[in-house]
């Protein structure tokens, strides 16, 4: 391939940029189609490489999302959880922060994107998260509803063969379509989730119940299409050895099986539009190998309908590196919402002690929630939670068994005395953290960075901060741990979410203390919204760029609200429902 | 008398991890990790001074099984120097780790604060459910 002109008649019917969950089931639903479909993945070709990183992890001193993939990408980089997410202001970054707070999630880059290290939690958005505006008087509206998405909810759950119950989920006004059942039953509650739940009995929060139900999880509870139910290996966070949780390369595998094809290390750099406004090609560069620096190949690839399904970070960061002079503000920018609205689930934890043993570390990474906080009429004044109890112990909160194993050693214990003391912190540890939401925000934004990767593309630049109506929703969660704390009798080890100042990701209310402290969801959502106007977002309901009538932007960026939900299912649910006017414009 | 600095390596290790020498020891033992533990530790290390130390205290101990506890305390534990060696190598045993960086994938999935902890270790099944309903059925306190 080289740069030549573009070939008059396109090469595909869809291009789609990103080989993630949107990208691949897009690919998959195209090529079922018979559509002529291309796929352009920014990383490598991952899809065999489970035991390789299964290997990596387990030996990493320092477990985080990205341990068990490659390292050496110097072509396509992506953010690392104790580097970029931390440091503001520092070029040896990926990405490039200005605060004044860290974002603090990060992403992969790879076939089968960011579903590689992902919880593979399921629920669905509630219906007032569509409606904050009109209901509660802050954020926006949605131009769709919870009616609306119903349907592809369900589409997408039978995709993913999500394990889940519709009777327990009977909260928050969320209602299902007579007669649904997801195609798996439930996962089942931890034996920790049931004893929580049995010292949590008859209490209420905020003047609701407080219930541990298990949460819809894109996880196998049976035996289903050559891979075996879920075991407990309780590392879904970063790796599922067995592939019980699902990766998109399920789908892409699909997509590639019915004749999509796959470019892998091809990073696409630029949208080019013709002078009709039309997307007339996709600008990208190959590398030969992710450890030599530079591209071996540059070129442009055509197709009748273009789809960005990079993320809510590298999906902007695309659009605005196309600007030209007739579009200085950037591609699909007329708005100048590209990028903008940036949001997350700022994530403070708790952690501590139960009275009696709960034997964690055995089941999945999370099997309940607390979901009974996620809405109420408190929405006018502050943020409202989702709350997340752990299955792995003290294992990510306080780095353990590292850290209890050398506390006891610093005490002098050692033989049957140390076993003891081991297993009595061991078996009775719990964390239980808080999805806190976040409004739309014009200040929290994805621009492009002074500073180029290896491949000369200008690295993504990050302004983040929360606002008081999210900060308000610490200060309920703080209030709710210290309830559910009491309750069940826990001894709590963690301060509460009261940090140190200073630290990263921290901060304090009207210069009061205590210190708060949040870590990042994984949850990036918002940079590409949508609504039916032009002037305020991005895309149409139907993922279309207001510009530009041959392009789609597919995936959480086009949230307009994130709600209190592991924002998956909706972002796949959205791009379900953009299918039929891509196909059709792909015609 | 080639096997004696391993077997009492593996006798120290019961005394300060808790765990029988029979749970530890190698003959059964697919990934050898006692053989292992003892490879690294005398790769940086002159084990000869501690395992000087553990003899005397078995000397001292005569048999008495609560008595080498004390004398192990007495003659290694608070030892300025054997101390250290025997704080590594009970995180050799439990974390699998030497100078902070895991021996090897075995040693990480081995490490004995997992079952001490009654679990497994996170990223492991050994291919079998694990049940977590239930309580574990190897639930007990040691």
């Amino acid at each position: 391939m080289s740069a030549a002109a573009a070939p008059s008649q396109p090469s595909y019917d869809v291009a789609i940029v990103g080989s993630g969950i949107v990208g691949s089931i897009l690919a998959f639903k195209l090529a079922q189609a018979g559509k002529r479909v291309l796929i352009i993945e920014a990383g490598v070709d991952a899809r065999n490489g489970t035991r390789a990183f299964l290997s990596k992890y387990r030996l990493a001193a320092i477990k985080d999302p990205e341990s068990p993939y490659p390292d050496d990408n110097v072509n396509a980089r992506r953010p690392m959880t104790h580097v970029d997410t931390v440091k503001l202001r520092q070029t040896d970054t990926y990405w490039y922060q200005t605060g004044p707070q860290p974002f603090s999630s990060c992403y992969e880059r790879m076939a089968g994107g960011t579903t590689w290290h992902w919880l593979g939690l399921y629920p669905r958005m509630l219906p007032a998260d569509f409606t904050l505006r009109s209901s509660y008087g802050v954020g926006l509206d949605w131009p769709i509803g919870y009616a609306d998405l119903e349907p592809f909810y369900r589409e997408s759950e039978q995709l993913l063969a999500v394990a889940g119950d519709v009777a327990i989920q009977d909260y928050g006004g969320l209602w299902f379509a007579p007669g649904y059942q997801y195609p798996m039953a439930a996962v089942p509650p931890s034996y920790s989730d049931q004893r929580m739940q049995a010292r949590l009995a008859g209490l209420q929060i905020f003047g609701q119940p407080v219930k541990l139900t298990s949460t819809p999880a894109a996880r196998t509870t049976q035996f289903f299409e050559g891979r075996r139910a879920c075991q407990g290996n309780t590392s879904c966070i970063p790796i599922c050895p067995i592939q019980a949780k699902y990766d998109a390369t399920i789908h892409l595998e699909k997509a590639t099986q019915l004749g999509a094809a796959l470019w892998t290390q091809t990073v696409v750099d630029r949208v080019l539009i013709d002078d009709a406004g039309r997307v007339s090609g996709l600008s990208y560069l190959k590398y030969a190998r992710p450890d030599v620096p530079g591209a071996s190949d540059r070129g442009i690839v055509t197709a009748k309908v273009y789809i960005l399904a990079a993320h809510a970070i590298e999906t902007p960061k695309i659009l605005l590196n196309s600007r030209t002079p007739a579009l200085p503000g950037g591609v699909a920018n007329r708005s100048d919402q590209v990028g903008r609205n940036l949001m997350d689930h700022p994530f403070p934890i708790a952690w501590g002690l139960m009275p009696e043993p709960l034997y964690q570390m055995r089941g999945p990474r999370m099997t309940s929630g607390i979901e009974t906080l996620r809405d109420g009429p408190f929405r006018k004044e502050r943020a409202a939670f989702r709350v997340d109890i752990g299955n792995e112990g003290w294992t990510w909160a306080n780095d353990d068994p590292d850290t209890s194993v050398n506390d006891l050693l610093k005490q002098g214990l050692f033989g049957a005395q140390f076993r003891q003391r081991l297993h009595d912190i061991g078996t009775r540890s719990l964390r239980i953290g808080y999805l806190i939401e976040q409004l739309p925000v014009a200040t929290n934004r994805v621009t492009l960075s002074p500073y180029a990767d290896r491949l000369g593309i200008p690295q993504p630049q990050i302004a983040y901060d929360l606002d008081d109506y999210c900060k308000q929703g610490f200060v309920a969660a703080a209030e709710a741990t210290k309830r559910l704390f009491t309750r069940m009798g826990v001894e709590d080890r963690s301060g509460l979410f009261y940090a140190k100042g200073g630290d990263p990701g921290t901060f304090r209310i009207d210069d009061k203390d205590p210190w708060y402290q949040f870590f990042g969801a994984g949850h990036i959502v918002g940079t590409c919204r949508m609504g039916t106007d032009p002037q305020t977002s991005v895309v149409d309901p139907y993922c279309r760029s207001h510009d530009h009538e041959n392009l789609f932007l597919c995936g959480t960026g086009t949230m307009v609200t994130v709600g209190t939900t592991n924002p998956t299912n909706t972002g796949v649910a959205i791009a379900l429902r953009a299918f039929d006017s891509i196909l059709k414009s792909a015609s | 008398m080639n096997a004696a600095p391993l077997d009492q390596f593996i006798a120290l290790s019961a005394v300060l991890t808790g765990f029988a020498a029979s749970d530890i020891g190698d003959p059964l033992d697919p990934d050898k990790l006692a053989s292992l533990y003892f490879g690294v530790l005398t790769k940086d290390i002159d084990a000869g001074p501690i395992l000087a130390a553990f003899a005397e205290a078995q000397g001292d101990s005569a048999g008495n099984a609560a008595a080498l506890v004390d004398a192990v305390a007495a003659r290694i534990c608070k030892d300025a120097t054997l101390g250290p060696l025997a704080r590594s190598i009970m995180k050799l045993w439990y974390l699998g780790k030497w100078q902070d960086a895991f021996v090897s994938e075995a040693a990480y999935l081995r490490a004995l604060a997992w079952p001490a902890m009654d679990a497994k270790a996170i990223g492991d099944s050994g291919f079998v459910n694990q049940n977590w309903k239930d309580a574990p059925a190897a639930a007990k306190t040691p």
